[in-house]
């Protein structure tokens, strides 16, 4: 395989690459509530992710029922609960840590590759649900994978110069053979 | 001998584009086949989680690989052995001091061996990109992709096997070209249709030489499957063993006659 074709192969791949990760792929809202908490209690979520950029997260936001279900449906979905929390990032830095009375929603940033946890303590004195939602705007270019895009912007500039040095290889070595014949 | 033969082949099927072409379109459908990670669990749920994501991506690609695969497994046999008889090649290829059983060989491996590694390659390198975080998650994703190598090359097998029937059988390039892309997309078609359009009989599809690669490689990684699903008919291995069966289905036949009746007209 000559180095011609190795720089297409990267630009080929670069621009597929490119094409898929310049836009968002995590529009709408993800909610997920797992155990009930008592008094004292502490849910943690962790989040795995991709580095895709800003949301807006809410814990305790109720979910939205619908009418006729029968009694005892959303007998937990409490509000006005008030719970600690406390928000780590991928590297396990505290990014949010107060007592704050629920549903709260607040700013954040995916800015890395990892894994986020979200810790709520129940401060409250009845057991309540607590759920976690993570809501994207609607593809809003921001939220687009950071490091896939990077490494497609790579990848094709890579394979744009080898490309364009495989030319200038090609041609300087034909000019030198034609140079030769002729003298 | 042999080698040189081996690397003729490779230079002369895989041209410029054929392998580029190959690689974009596989790798275009493979990242299009895998979500961005985004993930909400549990402490305790959270590897298990990770590997049912892993799992089902594996799925999803090698799905969604199968009609690529398939269009370029017929592309790349028919321009390997219907062009070099139309050319009169095969002539001259036959006269040389090497069995009939290596030159098959050559043609087979020099088609079978890089497009596996083009779709197992794509494969590691989108799943990798999607999923890599920690060392030991890496190394989850690394062991689960390499389950996939083997079935691709099975899988590969298959079609290779099916292309080299039709192209011996027609001995002529655009007609074999032409047969195996339609026939290879009529087989694939078949296993799209659901259970609302054709019935019961589509849940016998998974036992099809396009499905059974998927189930075998979901079941050997443990990918959950409805309980009534016929995906759970067989263990693991009995899927693995369907598609060693598909693999040599049509490929014994193809050789038997290259290697005994086949003949080169002047």
């Amino acid at each position: 395989m000559n180095i011609t074709r190795v720089g297409l192969v990267s630009l080929i791949v670069g621009l597929i690459l490119f094409m898929n990760a310049s836009s968002s792929h995590v529009s709408g809202n993800l909610t997920c509530s797992f155990d009930i908490l008592d008094e004292n209690d502490t849910q943690s979520y962790v989040i795995l992710t991709a580095p895709v950029g800003p949301a807006n997260m809410a814990v305790g936001l109720p979910p939205t029922r619908h009418p006729g279900l029968p009694e005892g449906f959303g007998q937990y979905d409490l509000v006005d609960v008030p719970v600690h929390l406390k928000v780590t990032d991928a590297d396990n830095k505290t990014l949010v840590e107060q007592d704050v009375v629920t549903p709260y929603s607040f700013d954040a940033d995916f800015k890395e590759r990892g894994i986020y946890t979200v810790y709520v303590t129940n401060k409250g004195t009845e057991k309540t649900t607590m759920p976690l939602t993570v809501i994207f705007d609607f593809n809003n270019p921001q939220n687009r994978e950071a490091d896939k895009f990077m490494l497609s912007i790579v990848l094709t500039a890579v394979g744009a110069a080898i490309i364009v040095v495989g030319f200038v290889i090609n041609f300087v070595s034909k000019s030198l053979r034609c140079n030769r014949f002729l003298v | 001998m042999i080698f040189t033969l081996l690397k003729a082949e490779l230079q002369k099927v895989w041209s410029r584009p054929i392998f580029e072409l190959t690689l974009g379109l596989v790798f275009l459908i493979s990242l299009n086949s895998v979500s961005t990670l985004f993930e909400i669990a549990t402490q305790s749920g959270l590897q298990s989680k990770f590997n049912t994501l892993v799992t089902e991506s594996l799925v999803n690609i090698m799905s969604f690989q199968m009609l690529p695969l398939v269009l370029f497994c017929g592309l790349i046999v028919s321009l390997s052995f219907a062009r070099d008889y139309e050319q009169g090649q095969m002539q001259t290829l036959l006269s040389l001091p090497v069995s009939r059983a290596s030159l098959f060989a050559v043609k087979f491996v020099a088609v079978v061996i890089p497009l596996t590694l083009v779709s197992w390659g794509v494969t590691v390198f989108v799943v990798l990109l999607n999923f890599y975080s920690t060392a030991a998650n890496n190394l989850v994703v690394i062991q689960s992709a390499a389950w996939a190598l083997p079935i691709t090359f099975l899988a590969v097998m298959f079609y290779a096997g099916l292309a080299v029937v039709i192209s011996l059988a027609l001995k002529r390039t655009i007609p074999s070209v032409l047969t195996t892309l339609i026939t290879g997309f009529f087989v694939w078609f078949i296993t799209r249709l659901r259970v609302e359009v054709i019935g019961d009989i589509a849940n016998y599809l998974v036992f099809t030489p396009y499905k059974a690669p998927t189930v075998a490689l979901g079941r050997v990684l443990g990918m959950k499957y409805p309980k009534a699903g016929l995906e759970n008919a067989l263990p693991a291995w009995g899927f693995l063993a369907l598609i060693v069966f598909y693999a040599l289905v049509f490929l014994v036949p193809a050789y038997l006659y290259f290697t005994r009746k086949f003949e080169v007209k002047e």
